[in-house]
């Protein structure tokens, strides 16, 4: 059952293969997409990948076949297994191809057999009494995880993001953010404590923005009117909403955050809010630029400016 | 247990040893005190304010149809939160949120005093896991994906759906293994540990180029963030940053990091990684924190893995060493089990002297040493086996 299984899931992954070179050959899609950015090579390599992958996939097939039934041996294949699916994923990473989830998706199908097969097994074990219908949900969950690219089910997920932070040292330093103008004209950050339990705020704003004025307006008073809510039982003590009951010991923002001095910005001395970009020098740390993104009225509850700047 | 669950532990060997009550006590302690820690430091009734429309941005709204977050629509995660019932019902006002937080905080803790041990058996630990999953459900759905609750919420489910026949916590009962499931749990507590972390080393293949697992800009993103803190800005990071901050973290810690999510899947096999991953994610941690982003759920989480129910009963039965008098640490080891249905473990070297730190509280103050990670590996490799040896029977 487990070789017939295994062979299934073979073929599946060659027809796999053949729908997912013919979706990366379609190169007016993926330049439609913005996703193909490189001429020139690219045939020749997916179907090296190709001839690859399924040398790969017969030599790991009848490896994992002949020792599917010692659970270390099975395990132990298809950790290299795992980790050779991963090669061609890397070739097209070269070759340009910068999206997470096409690149995710090319990996489950090169993944794919150990993925069916380990999967199948663990049902049909857990179908027939063999395996505790526990376990089984736990381990195929997990599995799921693993290979199906963008899955999540709270809180089950596939992990954290590949991600490389670059900082280019000739550019000034960027702080972004909201700010509150008060009477006197002075200003002060907004924290994400205005939206705790959440945590990004600016991914709030980023979907804000593109909205019209009416949404804006509404989006922007609950901001305000959590900052008037916490001033006494947080802010003007110079905690964050998190700290109302255990002040500095509390279990702090997924995105860690301080609270600035609001003695200045007791919410009847507002006058507006701010979204704005600062930079700064490197070396002497003096502001050299200063854009505003946005201005809202706070008194006269009016967007007054909303220029999408980055 | 069916033949295929005894498979299972063979599979993960390293869950195969007695699940005792002393550590089931522990590890709801350490899980349900973590949530009640955070549901304490949180307010929920802000919700109650919200617009309706921002609390309508899944994860898959806010990263895009081409990013990794694809299949987190709303119906699917309405689905696993509860938050189908608002398919029918409209959201709950600041009031009812406050109800619903306070009933987390009260469930969580009747789950660390009672366990599974009341007439709801698992009902009440699984009430308590579905009203965590409905609440945070606000957060899933308000542009937040993870929050570092996920490797808890984990646990707490598969704390939920295995009977496991605990005690109270302040029971005086015989601290022992009453029921093969424990084991079970055992694995899946540890399949939780490696679903969560290998995942994200496939991520660092299929993400981002071999090349670029060396050229995260690290240091200066933990100086950055200092510098931004100093012209006031709100983002925090603690001050020691100085102290490890170094241009050579950026070509050796991404890197080793990605690695140890896919050696993650040795804590199936070798109980004794536990404590060397512990160490090496909470270090892994405090870094996240240096570049402002806290995953103190995720490190507590950890802490549930401390075997605390060998302090003060080692399960010795004998040893041999030339140093030390092993006879006067042997335990009386009370079991209705023969010599033979017994399971023994044996341990050598410097893991017999942990071992052993652990049946002497005078010698508890010096576990964080003998497991702290530089002093550990270098004592593997020097100390000879031959020098201390023991046997720790179960304690069931």
């Amino acid at each position: 059952m487990l070789t017939r299984t295994l062979y299934n899931s073979w073929i599946l992954q060659i027809a796999s293969n053949v729908v997912c070179i013919a979706f990366f050959l379609n190169q007016k899609f993926l330049s439609e997409h913005g996703l193909y950015e490189r001429d020139g090579l690219l045939s020749g390599i997916l179907i090296f990948l190709f001839c690859f992958s399924s040398i790969v996939t017969i030599l790991l097939a009848n490896k994992t076949a002949y020792s599917i039934d010692t659970g270390r041996g099975f395990l132990k294949f298809g950790f290299i297994y795992i980790l050779l699916s991963a090669i061609p994923v890397q070739f097209i990473d070269v070759l340009g191809v910068d999206s997470a989830i096409l690149k995710r998706a090319l990996y489950f199908v090169y993944a794919s057999p150990i993925f069916f097969v380990s999967t199948l097994v663990l049902i049909r074990a857990s179908m027939k009494k063999l395996l505790d219908s526990k376990v089984c949900f736990i381990v195929v969950v997990s599995l799921i995880g693993m290979f199906v690219p963008g899955f999540y089910a709270p809180p089950f997920f596939n992990g954290f993001a590949g991600w490389v932070v670059k900082i280019d040292l000739r550019a000034p330093i960027r702080l972004a953010g909201f700010k509150f103008v008060n009477s006197q004209g002075q200003e002060e950050w907004m924290t994400n404590s205005v939206i705790t339990p959440s945590n990004f705020m600016f991914r709030h704003w980023h979907w804000l923005k593109l909205q019209p004025h009416e949404t804006i307006q509404v989006g922007l008073d609950f901001f305000i009117n959590a900052h008037s809510r916490y001033y006494f039982d947080a802010y003007s003590k110079g905690v964050s909403p998190n700290g109302i009951l255990l002040g500095s010991f509390a279990y702090p923002g997924h995105d860690n955050y301080v609270t600035p001095d609001y003695s200045n910005f007791h919410p009847d001395n507002l006058r507006r809010l701010i979204f704005v970009h600062e930079f700064y020098d490197r070396t002497t740390l003096k502001l050299i630029q200063k854009d505003v993104e946005m201005i809202y009225d706070i008194k006269n509850k009016k967007v007054l400016k909303n220029e999408y700047i980055w | 247990m069916s033949s295929v669950d005894q498979l299972t532990l063979k599979w993960v060997p390293a869950a195969n040893r007695p699940v005792t009550d002393m550590y089931l006590k522990w590890f709801r302690f350490v899980l349900y005190g973590s949530l009640i820690y955070k549901l304490l430091s949180r307010d929920f009734s802000n919700f109650g304010y919200y617009p309706e429309f921002l609390l309508d941005l899944y994860p898959a709204d806010v990263y895009g149809i081409n990013d990794y977050r694809v299949l987190a629509v709303g119906w699917w995660v309405d689905l696993w939160s509860f938050h189908w019932l608002h398919w029918f019902l409209p959201f709950p006002d600041p009031e009812t949120f406050r109800v619903f937080h306070i009933s987390a905080i009260v469930l969580c803790g009747f789950t660390i005093f009672f366990g599974q041990s009341t007439r709801l058996g698992r009902g009440l630990p699984l009430l308590a896991t579905f009203v965590l999953f409905y609440l945070w459900g606000f957060l899933w759905r308000s542009a937040s994906d993870i929050d570092s609750v996920f490797l808890i919420f984990q646990l707490c489910f598969v704390y939920s759906i295995f009977p496991l026949r605990d005690r109270r916590l302040f029971s005086s009962a015989r601290n022992r293994e009453c029921c093969p499931e424990r084991r079970l749990f055992m694995a899946c507590v540890l399949i939780v540990f490696v679903g969560f972390y290998f995942p994200s080393g496939i991520n660092k293949l299929t993400d981002i180029s071999l090349i670029e697992w060396f050229t995260y800009d690290l240091s200066q993103e933990m100086l950055d963030l200092h510098l931004a803190q100093t012209l006031g800005y709100y983002y925090y990071a603690p001050d020691f940053f100085k102290y490890v901050s170094a241009s050579f973290i950026d070509f050796v810690g991404p890197p080793i990091v990605y690695l140890s999510h896919f050696l993650s899947v040795l804590l199936l096999y070798k109980r004794r990684m536990v404590s060397k991953f512990l160490q090496f994610y909470w270090t892994f941690h405090i870094f996240t924190w240096l570049v402002g982003i806290n995953f103190l759920g995720t490190m507590l989480g950890w802490l549930t893995l401390i075997p605390v129910d060998r302090l003060g009963s080692s399960g010795i039965v004998d040893g041999n060493c030339r140093h030390i008098r092993i006879q006067k640490i042997i335990d009386s080891v009370a079991s209705g089990k023969t010599e033979n249905e017994r399971e023994f473990e044996t341990f050598e070297g410097w893991f017999a002297l942990r071992r052993l730190a652990w049946s002497k509280p005078q010698l508890w103050p010096l576990i964080p040493v003998l497991y702290f990670l530089p002093i550990s590996i270098l004592a593997e490799l020097i100390m000879p086996k031959t020098w201390i040896q023991i046997r720790t029977a179960d304690v069931g």
